[in-house]
């Protein structure tokens, strides 16, 4: 018996590794969701800007992290779009803009009008350098939009010239260039207030920038999502992806001990090579 | 540009930016020579015809070749483009990113035992992240998420911003030794 659990099948793992996600999402249970200090800060300090205010949202991810992170991202601007905020997108991955025009699509900026309350100004090859140059001149390293048209003299981008014009920056990040990128030559250098959309494997990574005050607030992958989703009152993606995550981890769990009661049973199974057994 | 960087003096600005300009269309330029290589190595695989190589290779190139027209001719926001890009490409890879949760299952199951005191510590910091991360966890006991956050804001914080620190300093010292010509290994030399 011991040696069947031992030998088996990776195929019966990953069938339950997909029915622990698959069930919660298409029938969710509604486990409670708990909003973390760095998601409320950030709902707050959005909360507090006055309508019509400019916050700049980066697109650097690729489609590998933006199933983590859309929800967190169209949470987010659903929230802007509610306060009547004028979101000004970009991305520092080739990828970015077009999974921003996803989100913008799956948004309550659908309803609003382009060019006016929102624009996406495409992508700039370039990394960190890149990141510097378009904050110390935003309308020259975008002379044309996402969509070819010209940036110079749109409502949306009245009175910005570089990221010091703007309230607010939030990087939907999964990689580099990334969050520490946009610390360094961005948020720091021109004190502007900065927050992440994140992956979860980088939120360790990044937490020294939180308790540093570098970063205003984060909405940490799913969980920060689901978080978000509470606060602005619009539960979607995040909430249902939350059980899923849920169950999941216990699945993942149950494993690990699963195979640590194997390993120990075996050890000390008498006549077996690593133990010998207990006499 | 370390100078523009610590001082306002307008000239000094002007010329950094100019540099910083100047880096930007170089890398504009470096990901249209990694298209040309990319073309290279998979026109010789084509050529060569092993096993399924060539129709891998030209399934990528037919791709490569299709949006970049595309995206030239109409723009990435034309609706052709927009639809590859959502219906293809965006599933594709966030699929392959995905499958590493079942590997990650299968690994753990398999390699995760506990066999020291190092390991154990390991085992539960981890069983405590994880459930301190999802609604579960706090439904089960309302201790998970806070010591998950202790384990969080203390022991990872102190060895992230130990890294940090080290990495910076690195990072000036390497500075400063190719602006001092001490390191010439980017020219093609062997160093110091």
């Amino acid at each position: 018996m011991l040696q069947k659990l031992e030998k088996m099948d990776r195929r019966i793992i990953y069938l339950v590794v997909f029915l622990s996600l698959a069930i919660p999402l298409i029938w969710p249970i509604g486990l409670p969701i708990s909003v973390g200090p760095e998601t409320a800060s950030l709902y707050k300090f959005i909360d507090s800007l006055p309508a019509r205010t400019p916050v700049v949202i980066s697109f650097d991810t690729s489609p590998g992290g933006y199933g983590e992170l859309s929800s967190g991202a169209i949470a987010l601007l659903n929230h802007l779009a509610k306060k009547d905020l004028r979101c000004i997108g970009m991305g520092f991955f080739d990828t970015g803009p077009s999974l921003m025009q996803s989100a913008l699509a799956n948004s309550l900026y659908k309803g609003k009008t382009y060019g006016t309350d929102y624009v996406n100004l495409g992508y700039v090859s370039g990394g960190e350098n890149a990141i510097s140059a378009v904050a110390k001149d935003i309308i020259a390293k975008f002379p044309k939009d996402f969509t070819g048209k010209s940036t110079s003299g749109i409502p949306v981008m009245q009175g910005i010239t570089t990221m010091k014009d703007v309230s607010l920056i939030v990087t939907v990040s999964s990689g580099t260039p990334g969050v520490a990128e946009w610390i360094r030559q961005v948020g720091d250098p021109m004190k502007v207030p900065m927050a992440t959309v994140l992956v979860a494997v980088n939120i360790p990574n990044m937490t020294p920038y939180l308790n540093a005050k570098q970063l205003y607030g984060m909405i940490p992958s799913m969980k920060g999502a689901a978080g978000y989703e509470a606060l602005i009152g619009m539960k979607a993606l995040g909430t249902s992806g939350m059980d899923a995550q849920s169950i999941s981890h216990l699945a993942i769990l149950f494993f690990v001990i699963l195979g640590n009661v194997i390993s120990y049973a075996s050890r000390n199974k008498p006549g077996s090579a690593k133990g010998g057994g207990r006499q | 540009m370390i100078l523009g960087f610590f001082f306002t003096y307008k000239p000094l600005a002007q010329a950094s930016q100019t540099v910083q300009n100047w880096g930007v269309l170089v890398s504009a330029f470096a990901l249209g020579m990694a298209s040309v290589n990319l073309i290279r190595v998979h026109l010789r695989r084509i050529s060569k015809g092993q096993e399924l190589d060539w129709l891998y290779s030209g399934a990528l190139l037919v791709a490569l070749a299709g949006m970049a027209a595309l995206g030239i001719a109409k723009g990435p926001s034309n609706k052709t483009y927009t639809f590859w890009f959502d219906a293809l490409f965006t599933p594709g890879q966030a699929t392959v990113y995905a499958m590493t949760g079942f590997y990650i299952a299968s690994a753990a199951f398999r390699a995760f035992r506990i066999r020291n005191i190092e390991s154990a510590i390991l085992l539960i910091s981890a069983a405590f992240v994880m459930l301190g991360n999802v609604s579960v966890g706090e439904a089960l006991w309302k201790g998970f998420p806070t010591y998950g956050k202790w384990l969080m804001d203390v022991p990872n914080l102190a060895g992230q911003r130990g890294m940090m620190i080290g990495a910076g300093i690195g990072g000036i010292a390497g500075g400063l030794r190719v602006l001092l010509g001490i390191e010439k290994s980017y020219l093609g030399g062997s160093g110091s």
